[in-house]
């Protein structure tokens, strides 16, 4: 979170400000095709279509364009026409959630996506015209060792354990490449509620989370004043390029906080049901990918900032928005402890917390 | 064969002539204050041959030997003259006095130049006692938000006292205090100037035609001097106003030979925030601490050792201090139910200032040669710390974390300047200064400590940015010449060499400028002039942050250049009126502009990533209508102008208009004395809303796999194009009235002003907004019910409305 300590003046004048409607002038405006879609190789390709709808007026639903007739060529040749099928709402979500982001319909191939292929989109539709987008699925880069050490009792919380990560891979040389590296984390802690010295209760809490890596190449250390005042963006989705180690073999380096499950002397509390997943992809991923996770993140970490220039979110769709990625992964996982257990009663909904409490 | 013959003829010829003349050389003051006057008049009245004081107050004229009549001029003043039988080189200085029936405030030392005479075009000489008179926001006089009122100057945002000249950007403008460079002019993030109007003699704002002895910003320079102090009595101003008060004194420390001049001000922004940060307080059970404020004093002394040497020694200190503090406590449980107290402190301060000094030496070489040397300083810092610290008071341990992050730049500059008058044809300047640059461009300190018990740990570290030093060498040559009666030109070179990090770069920048005087009353002119800029800023477009950063050019960018063609005429009307209408074609190249989403707030790691480079032009019309004597004074000006900017890689590539692009410019600036009791004065100002980047669109997102990110998913916004949005239109009228009251020992001012007088809603910024239906009551229900659907609206956020302000001072 920012912290806005230098414009305590300028927020004083802000909230003592006035607003009013001005006329907004809106020649020159219209909606335009969005195009969205990632493609994971080995895997069919699934698209969303819809229109940009004008942002004043009167709220309303995103157009979803259910009569699109989407041609795929792959390197050049024209392979199919995509089919349509009705999307579910995911469960759990409300109306506005269906409403505003949940296509109904979703246009998908027979064909699957191969490395090293090129797949271009022809959209058409009435009222839109014709839309274009292609991507080249790339090799995917194996990750050569991953190391993981136990260093010591977490900073400011000695629940946790402080767990150093070492993954080794190769970028290929002179070449341009774009990767992005997923670390999920997935653990049970161990709770008991007691009555005086009686245990009432016990529950393991389910956290689950996708972790910010702090590694010089995907987040440089930002700690200068503009970062202690005001705050920088991260990354958090761990995208980077080969543009520091292009041909090298690299290996990224990065803490993560684990739970301690051995933190009373003498008993592995894996016993009692606690658990950790960890699972590593290092994707190797399209440019079009990369230009895109970046920006639509700092296209929402900038949005309102009055010292920032806003940004545009990047597209490579011809003649309308959106994007046409793709990535290819190497997946490393491992577990400690046994999950999911019949037995055992699990409370989900510490999700992307470090909750802390005393029982 | 004939060669040499011819030349050594015309030699003979030209020394023949020289020995037939005589020159006469002095100063000219002012006869009370003995403060010199810059740019006073003198001319022999029956040739009409003249010349001009310098920046000093000298003059040097040759005139044919014989009866003459000499004559001083300087508006405001009564001409004064002597006859003389010149048969050798004389020296005469002028002590001119005040017009009888000027002798009270509203006496404006005009504008000096004759803009009919004179080669110099697209500058403006702001008389600062005019500038007192002019109503601002919170009645505090600013030297730069007159400036913004001139023809050619943009303000950018409301309230500060940041300017854009003629489609420049904010760091392309050169600030000079009696010639030391000022690196950040402002203070409380742009809301004042550093400039205390109180102990400024005068100030001159160049936007082209620059002369040879100004290089090292693209846009404008903003030559200003300090009051020498007065050589007969001491004198003072004290002024208090709604927040700030400030004071000033100068006078003799031994008459005629030394005199001095100190001014010191301070706001009270924190004091006035106290109660309602008490406030919230006692509400929030909070123990908070907040405020920011600023102070800073110039001071000047100067001393004749005789008529040919002469001392000035001047300084300026400014700091500006903003700082957060909290302190809390707090129970907690730990594992065991204990029950543990902490004590929470925490300090946030911002400090950042300027510190100047200069050592000035005149010396009279010969009647004919003046020389000045000088010695310079100028820093600037910035520097933010925090303190944190966690105390368990329970068990007596503690954890503190400290940061420190300071960054600065540091010059020291030699140089040494000559006016040369070898002929009442010829008036050269030239002159070599060599700078060292030394740019901090960020160090920073880190100590975190835990103490537990009778144990301690704790981490120091200090990390810094290296140090980058830089060597700044120019040279320039400059002659204002008399070609006829009609036609003059000022033909120059500056020459710039600057040396940084194993690169050099050479950058010989000419410039020229013609005159061409149809009769006494008109003349049409023309200059051209390159600038060239060692320096680039990493700052806010719109507020002058403590955290803007001066870096040096780089082999990946290189210096900006600017080519400026202006074409102009002057034309002296009656009523004391002067027009000058002038046209502008200016290109940029070598411009840096943060990536989209690089924040624009100061950053120095890595800068090189966070910008791109490009180029821009502007061009435009202004014209100028002022009123320098009488009981009523002041302009009108209105600016035609369209300004762009063109990268690669921001915008698609495509131009874009600069964000302080205006077509239509207007601005009146009047003061009138009704007696010698009252005077008035108002400003109106008309301008082209300011470029904005809006978003247009929404757009669905696709979640992104793997990622619990709040932002995944979310809709994104489309945006036309960079500043693809005109904000309305932005106007705004000032009025200001000063009564003045004669007492024992003085003047008192009362002063009353009101901003923005008829309360127009000028947008500060455009924001989407939601509006939701009226509340209509169901007829059958009799539910009280939203009527229609929520509508997003476009909003314009205005935060200055009309301000009243009041200050009262008392002269002595």
């Amino acid at each position: 979170m920012k912290q806005i300590i230098l414009f305590t003046i300028l927020i004083g004048l802000l909230m003592a400000g006035c607003r009013e409607e001005v006329k907004f002038n809106d020649e020159n405006i219209a909606s335009k095709m969005v195009v969205n879609s990632f493609i994971d190789a080995d895997s069919t390709i699934k698209v969303s279509v819809a229109g940009s709808k004008p942002i004043p007026g009167v709220t309303s639903n995103f157009n979803w364009i259910n009569d699109a007739t989407i041609k795929l060529f792959v390197d050049g040749k024209e392979t199919e026409t995509l089919k349509t099928m009705n999307q579910a709402v995911p469960e759990g979500n409300d109306d506005y959630y269906e409403q505003n982001y949940t296509p109904n319909v979703i246009y998908y191939s027979e064909t699957k996506a191969k490395v090293g292929k090129t797949y271009k989109l022809e959209i058409n539709h009435k009222r839109y015209g014709l839309a274009t987008c292609e991507t080249t699925i790339p090799e995917p880069i194996q990750i050569i060792s991953i190391d993981t050490m136990v260093t010591g009792p977490a900073q400011y919380n000695y629940e946790n354990n402080n767990l150093n990560v070492k993954i080794k891979f190769k970028d290929p040389a002179n070449e341009a490449n774009y990767y992005r590296l997923i670390a999920y984390i997935n653990q049970g802690i161990y709770r008991e509620k007691r009555y005086q010295d009686t245990v009432m209760d016990s529950v393991i809490e389910v956290r689950e989370n996708y972790l910010t890596i702090y590694d010089p190449v995907i987040n440089p250390e930002q700690e200068d004043a503009n970062d202690f005042l005001f705050g920088s963006p991260r990354n958090p989705y761990n995208v980077f390029s080969d543009e520091l180690i292009d041909g090298r073999e690299y290996t990224i380096n990065f803490d993560i906080n684990i739970y301690n499950h051995q933190r009373i002397e003498g008993i592995d509390m894996t016993e009692k049901g606690e658990f950790h997943q960890l699972k590593f992809i290092l994707q190797s991923i399209t440019p079009e990918t990369y230009l895109f996770l970046k920006s639509s993140y700092l296209h929402h970490y900038y949005d309102g900032d009055l010292f920032a220039e806003p940004v545009q979110v990047f597209s490579n769709v011809e003649n309308g928005l959106g994007i046409l990625g793709g990535q290819s992964n190497d997946v490393i996982s491992f577990q400690k402890g046994n999950f999911p257990v019949d037995s055992i009663n699990y409370h989900y909904g510490y999700y992307n917390t470090y909750y802390y409490s005393n029982y | 064969m004939y060669k040499p013959t011819i030349l050594l003829a015309i030699l003979f010829i030209t020394l023949s002539a020289q020995a037939q003349k005589a020159t006469i050389s002095g100063y000219i003051s002012d006869k009370n204050s003995r403060e010199r006057l810059i740019n006073a008049n003198v001319y022999e009245n029956n040739t009409l041959q003249g010349t001009t004081a310098n920046n000093f107050g000298f003059y040097s004229i040759s005139l044919p030997k014989g009866k003459i009549t000499l004559v001083a001029s300087f508006i405001g003043y009564t001409p004064q003259q002597f006859e003389i039988d010149l048969q050798e080189n004389t020296t005469i200085n002028f002590d001119l006095e005040l017009k009888s029936d000027q002798l009270d405030e509203i006496t404006v030392v005009g504008n000096q130049i004759n803009k009919v005479e004179d080669t110099q075009m697209s500058m403006i000489d702001i008389p600062i006692q005019k500038l007192q008179k002019i109503p601002v926001i919170m009645g505090e006089a600013d030297v730069l938000k007159v400036i913004q009122l001139l023809p050619g100057v943009q303000g950018g945002t409301e309230g500060t006292s940041g300017i854009y000249v003629r489609g420049g950007g904010p760091d392309q403008n050169l600030f000079l205090l009696d010639g030391v460079p000022v690196y950040n002019a402002s203070h409380l993030l742009g809301f004042f100037s550093v400039f205390n109007p109180d102990a400024i003699k005068t100030v001159k704002l160049y936007k082209g035609g620059f002369p040879s002895r100004f290089g090292g910003r693209l846009s404008s320079v903003v030559d200003i001097s300090m009051k020498d102090g007065n050589m007969q009595k001491l004198k003072g101003d004290i002024s208090i106003g709604l927040i700030s008060s400030k004071l000033m004194l100068e006078g003799p420390i031994i008459k005629d030979k030394t005199s001095f001049m100190v001014s010191a001000r301070r706001t009270y922004l924190d004091v006035m925030a106290k109660p309602i940060i008490g406030l919230i307080n006692k509400i929030e059970g909070s123990d908070m601490d907040a405020g920011a404020f600023f102070h800073d004093y110039n001071m000047k002394v100067n001393h004749i050792f005789n008529d040919r040497s002469r001392l000035y020694i001047s300084g300026y200190f400014g700091k500006d201090k903003g700082f957060v503090g909290n302190e809390s406590t707090s129970n907690r449980v730990n594992a065991n139910n204990d029950l543990i107290q902490y004590k929470y402190k925490d300090e946030t301060s911002l400090k950042w200032g300027n510190t100047i000094g200069s050592a000035r030496w005149n010396y009279l070489v010969s009647p004919k040669l003046f020389s000045n040397t000088t010695v310079t300083y100028s820093k600037y810092l910035f520097d933010v710390g925090s303190n944190f610290k966690a105390t368990n008071i329970t068990e007596n341990t503690f954890k503190e974390d400290i940061f420190r992050y300071y960054s600065g730049i540091e010059d020291i500059t030699g140089k040494i300047d000559f006016d040369y008058f070898p002929t009442p044809r010829h008036s050269i300047k030239f002159g070599t200064a060599y700078t060292y640059h030394h740019f901090t461009p960020g160090a920073k300190r880190i100590q975190l400590e835990s103490v537990v018990l009778a144990d301690s740990s704790g981490i120091n570290k200090d990390f810094a940015n290296r140090d980058i030093f830089a060597h700044d060498f120019a040279a320039y040559i400059e002659d204002d010449i008399t070609i006829t009666e009609n036609l003059k030109i000022n033909a120059g070179l500056h020459l710039s060499v600057f040396n940084v990090q194993n690169e050099t770069f050479i950058r010989p920048q000419p410039r020229i400028s013609l005159r061409y005087k149809a009769n006494d009353n008109w003349a049409m002119k023309a200059s051209y002039t390159r600038m060239a800029q060692h320096v680039h800023l990493l700052t806010s477009s719109g507020i002058s942050m403590p955290t803007d950063l001066w870096l040096p050019v780089t082999k990946n960018f290189a210096p900006p250049i600017s080519d400026q063609f202006v074409l102009g005429t002057a034309i002296n009307l009656p009523l004391g009126l002067n027009l000058t209408l002038e046209g502008f074609y200016k290109t940029m190249t070598n411009l840096i502009e943060y990536k989209e989403g690089a924040s624009f707030m100061g950053n120095d790691t890595n800068w090189e990533e966070k910008v791109e480079k490009g180029k821009g032009w502007s061009y435009g019309a202004e014209v100028m209508l002022e009123k320098t004597i009488g009981k009523t004074t002041g302009w009108i000006g209105y600016t035609w102008s369209k300004t762009e900017r063109q990268f690669d890689n921001l915008n698609f590539g495509n131009p874009f208009p600069a964000k302080y692009d205006r077509r239509h410019d207007v601005s009146i600036a009047i003061t009138h004395k009704i007696s010698d009791k009252i005077d008035i004065g108002g400003t109106w100002v008309y301008g082209t809303g300011n470029a904005v980047t809006l978003a247009i669109m929404d757009f669905p997102s696709m979640e992104i796999p793997y990622s619990n990110s709040w932002y995944s998913g979310q809709n994104l916004k489309d945006y036309g194009g960079r500043n693809n949005y005109r904000m309305p239109a932005y106007h705004r009228m000032d009025l200001g009235v000063n009564l003045h009251k004669e007492k024992k020992h003085g003047t008192r001012t009362w002063s009353f002003s009101l901003y923005n007088a008829y309360n127009n809603m000028n947008p500060f910024l455009l924001e989407w907004g939601m509006k939701q239906g009226d509340y209509i009551y169901n007829s059958v229900t009799g539910e009280r019910v939203l009527d229609g659907e929520p509508e997003i609206i476009l909003e314009k956020l205005s935060i200055f409305p009309m301000i009243p302000s009041i200050s009262y001072s008392f002269k002595f």
